[in-house]
């Protein structure tokens, strides 16, 4: 059992204040701070420990919509239906424009804390492919779109160091990362247009 | 000469402070939610709204940081971030504790504890009654026995 008991406050406290205990780290390098990447690359790589801890769930959004496959293009008199074969790769992307799928600690450090926290896992890439059917009406054309499910999370890193970093013993650093939900789909949609007369001379001939 | 280092929410006191932070509160800012990093050595918090908590921290430099406590599971919710003069010690006392203001009473359900400290809960003030813990990582739930219960927090 731990007991209770409460601790003194003393001028020697302050002191360790005084020492340098904590900071945050700059997105940039500035004089006598490292950059938020070179914090980073210390977590679990020179640290007593680091910790992610979330500012909250996963926040899940839609990506981007954007064409997937090829179009088709209908030349003929008739409504055709045409099968667009597809294949997306939907990636992440965070603060610091570092793969978390790298075997990096703190991208470790920040998967361990998703899954313990959520229990679900965070998927550095995900890629979907599908044949999708699309009904062409004569002299358009037809394509595919698919906007992926996202989930973006927010936090911070807490590190401790053995001996001063940049003169501090202890940093933190918010981080932000933005990947595609695992196993999601997305939202996948067809559309038509008639063709430009560009589209007609190259597709039509 | 030493001194206590309890501390209670000064509810009125940091309100007052954190309106003359924030300027006017704008009539959709009751919907989003509050987050407060209270300084335990000088009873001082700061509050801001949206997800700025860190923020907030970088306000709070100097100190570290001992706690954030949820009012919502799985750190959903206001939150309240209580940062103190150094790491836990890890020699099996509480090293600090906490007792909260009227303000947070009953609604912690999801803790972080950071700066090497395991968070102990408490349903009394200073530390009475029932105990909870400890939790040693962050907990998006902290369980049916101590859910909307907690009016002090040790940290050891």
């Amino acid at each position: 059992m731990t007991s209770k008991r409460t601790a003194w406050t003393a001028a020697g406290l302050g002191l360790l204040t005084a020492a340098g205990l904590v900071l945050t780290a700059p997105g940039a390098s500035a004089d006598g701070q490292p950059t938020a990447r070179e914090l980073l690359d210390k977590c679990n790589n020179g640290t007593d420990s680091c910790v992610f801890h979330p500012a909250g769930p996963p926040e899940e959004h839609t990506g981007a919509g954007h064409q997937v496959g090829e179009a088709a293009f209908n030349c003929t008199g008739d409504l055709q239906r045409s099968t667009v074969n597809w294949s997306d790769t939907t990636g992440e992307s965070n603060s610091f424009g570092v793969s978390l799928s790298a075997e990096y600690g703190f991208s470790e450090v920040f998967k361990v804390s998703i899954e313990t926290s959520y229990q679900h896992t965070w998927e550095s890439s995900h890629t979907e492919g599908q044949a999708t059917n699309v009904d062409v009406r004569p002299g358009e054309k037809g394509w595919v779109e698919r906007a992926p499910k996202m989930q973006k999370v927010h936090g911070t890193y807490e590190m401790h160091f053995p001996d001063k970093f940049y003169d501090h013993y202890i940093w933190y650093q918010d981080f932000d990362a933005d990947g595609p939900v695992p196993g999601s789909t997305g939202d996948i949609t067809q559309h038509t247009a008639p063709m430009t007369d560009q589209e007609r001379a190259e597709h039509c001939g | 000469m030493a001194r206590n280092w309890t501390r209670t929410v000064l509810t009125m006191a940091a309100a007052a402070s954190s309106m003359s932070l924030l300027g006017a509160v704008p009539a959709t800012a009751a919907a989003t939610t509050r987050h407060c990093v209270l300084n335990s050595v000088t009873g001082v918090q700061h509050c801001s709204s949206g997800t700025q908590r860190s923020a907030a921290v970088e306000q709070e430099a100097g100190q570290v940081v001992q706690g954030t406590f949820f009012d919502g599971p799985d750190y959903t919710g206001n939150s309240l971030t209580i940062t103190g003069p150094e790491l836990c010690k890890k020699d099996g006392w509480v090293n600090w504790q906490f007792d909260l203001g009227d303000d947070w009473k009953n609604k912690i359900s999801s803790v972080q504890p950071w700066g090497d400290c395991w968070v102990w809960l408490y349903p009394e003030p200073n530390l009475g009654g029932d105990r909870d813990g400890p939790f040693k990582e962050n907990t998006g739930n902290v369980g049916s026995f101590m859910d909307d219960r907690t009016q002090s927090i040790g940290f050891s």
